[in-house]
């Protein structure tokens, strides 16, 4: 990754993180949600999570809650550090590999699905540019967290 | 397989794109060339110039065929077949460019419908397309 300002569009990035860090409890619980509602297989690794037999009582729970507000304080850190991702995530990739044992598909699927919560918070504001910058930074943290794995 | 509540949601989906296939399936394209450019060699007519008249048609064409796949969504692979064909002999658009397209229709249904595209929405959604995909590539080889 070259620097911020040659990889990434820093404006846009810019804008939308601004919003993004002054609206994070909007964005910590529905991602996680929607991930854990998209795609259910990712709820295997949260066997000890209690409820998650329907969409509703994913959104009503509390650890699904907890653990989406970590993980999005994370890639708010992520937007912090761009230049510095693989760094940054060092000790959470080998978490995530070693203790957690996830498939590193699921950052992608994440990532993903965060993008499609923001295009749903933004609505017209999160242009096809402002996608691809939001997609780049999903991918490199994606690529950050995988980078441990052995 | 999809369930009785699934097909119902798909349905809602396709309710919502219906009467907007052109402008829908043209922004489409446009986020599937800016977000991942490598997709424009499947489409040198339409990626150099972003003409909007032409994305316009071929993005009404594409979300034509979705509404047939949902006219048929339990008979994909005879609806398909012809488009299977197409993509087997002629476009040959490597499979793993579909899930890329995917995203991208998301990320236009959630930007354009809000709150009327929910999350057990999304989820039929995606199940269906990623099942249209399997069915557009299972002619390959």
């Amino acid at each position: 990754m070259g620097a911020k300002g040659e990889y990434y569009p820093s404006k846009l990035i810019g804008k939308v993180l601004k919003i993004f860090c002054i609206s994070n409890f909007v964005f910590d619980m529905v991602s996680f949600h929607r991930l854990l509602v998209v795609y259910p297989w990712t709820q295997r690794f949260f066997d000890s999570f209690g409820n998650l037999s329907s969409p509703s009582a994913i959104l009503g729970n509390p650890k699904v809650k907890a653990h989406g507000k970590k993980v999005l304080t994370s890639f708010g850190d992520a937007i912090k550090n761009m230049d510095n991702l693989k760094i940054t995530f060092a000790k959470l990739s080998e978490l995530h590999c070693d203790k957690l044992h996830v498939d590193p598909e699921n950052f992608k699927l994440l990532g993903n699905v965060l993008v499609c919560v923001l295009a749903h918070h933004f609505g017209k504001e999160f242009t096809p540019q402002v996608q691809a910058a939001y997609q780049k930074v999903v991918a490199g943290v994606a690529n950050a967290l995988a980078h441990k794995y052995h | 397989m999809l369930s009785a509540q699934e097909r119902a949601q798909i349905a809602q989906v396709w309710d919502l794109i219906a009467g907007h296939e052109a402008q829908f399936g043209a922004e489409l394209l446009l986020r599937l060339f800016t977000v991942y450019p490598s997709t424009k060699v499947y489409f040198p007519h339409l990626s150099s110039c972003h003409d909007a008249t032409q994305l316009l048609s071929h993005g009404q064409r594409m979300l034509a065929a979705v509404g047939a796949a949902v006219q048929h969504m339990d008979h994909l692979r005879a609806a398909l077949s012809p488009l299977a064909d197409l993509h087997a002999l002629v476009l040959r658009v490597d499979p793993a460019n579909f899930p890329l397209l995917i995203q991208c229709f998301h990320v236009v249904l959630a930007s354009h419908l809000q709150d009327e595209f929910t999350v057990e929405m999304q989820a039929a959604w995606d199940k269906f397309l990623t099942g249209v995909a399997v069915v557009l590539t299972e002619k390959y080889r």
